[in-house]
């Protein structure tokens, strides 16, 4: 499966989708969508109609990162079935896998032990519908994306070697 | 017991670094990494990644490397640094 020249746009973009890039998307993404969050709940307290404006931008950029690993090989590169791809490549979305769900497990269960910790406490802990969905969303996003995220920052840059 | 332990720490140590003498051998056919990756197929990418020793073949991958090349397998693979074929070749020659 030649992953460089598949897209949905018509366009060749394996080789251009540099490692910097393809980080850049992962940060985009993540910290884009922590920054909106976090801007949006501000918004909300404030009524600020900039800080309103400010979540939209902070969504445009968590939903461009989003595009490039979506879009581009990466997704297929973590997701792909057995079929269309050789060992390697399996090797390579197993272990995206097997990252991820380390990754995921560990903030599942430090987040356990933080609502239970808080509960006792009274910290912070999502008290609204809207704060749950902004949980809930994020662990969605994050459920959804990781392989595709950790293929994008760790693989090596494709070489124009043919 | 010393040889127990010698095999012992083998397995205890990373991962053996397998040597190839792909580039060498696709060239002398004339072969892209493309070509060969489409004759066993695999990703041209893949290619790449055995000639650089990023990554090691599984066996299936390596007999049908060998069936290609039509070479054993230790001809094309090696745990040690292989030497060149030329140096190979005169040698057999000289003896």
């Amino acid at each position: 499966m030649n992953w460089t020249k598949r897209n949905f746009a018509g366009r060749t973009i394996g080789h251009s989708l540099t490692r910097l890039r393809r980080r850049s998307a992962v940060v985009a993404t993540y910290l884009g969508y922590l920054a909106m969050v976090s801007v949006w709940y501000l918004a909300s307290a404030y009524q600020s109609v900039g800080l309103f404006i400010l979540v939209s931008l902070l969504g445009l950029l968590m939903l461009s990162g989003l595009g490039v690993l979506v879009t581009s090989w990466v997704w297929n590169a973590a997701n792909a079935p057995d079929p269309n791809l050789d060992e390697r490549q399996r090797r390579v979305r197993d272990r995206a896998y097997l990252h991820s769900y380390q990754a995921f497990a560990g903030s599942v269960t430090a987040m356990g032990f933080y609502a239970a910790i808080a509960w006792d406490n009274g910290w912070w802990l999502p008290a609204t519908w809207n704060q749950v969905q902004a949980v809930m969303w994020g662990v969605l996003l994050l459920a959804l994306t990781l392989p595709a995220a950790i293929v994008a920052w760790t693989e090596p840059d494709l070489a124009d070697e043919l | 017991m010393r040889k127990k332990k010698e095999a012992t720490d083998t397995l205890n140590n990373a991962p053996m670094t397998i040597h190839n003498r792909l580039p060498v051998l696709r060239v002398e056919r004339g072969l892209s990494r493309q070509d060969l990756a489409d004759a066993v197929g695999v990703n041209y990418q893949t290619i790449g990644y055995l000639e650089r020793g990023d990554y090691s073949p599984s066996l299936e991958l390596a007999f049908r490397l060998s069936d290609y090349f039509g070479l054993p397998i230790e001809a094309i693979f090696s745990q040690e640094p292989l030497k060149p074929l030329s140096e190979e070749l005169y040698h057999a020659a000289a003896s």
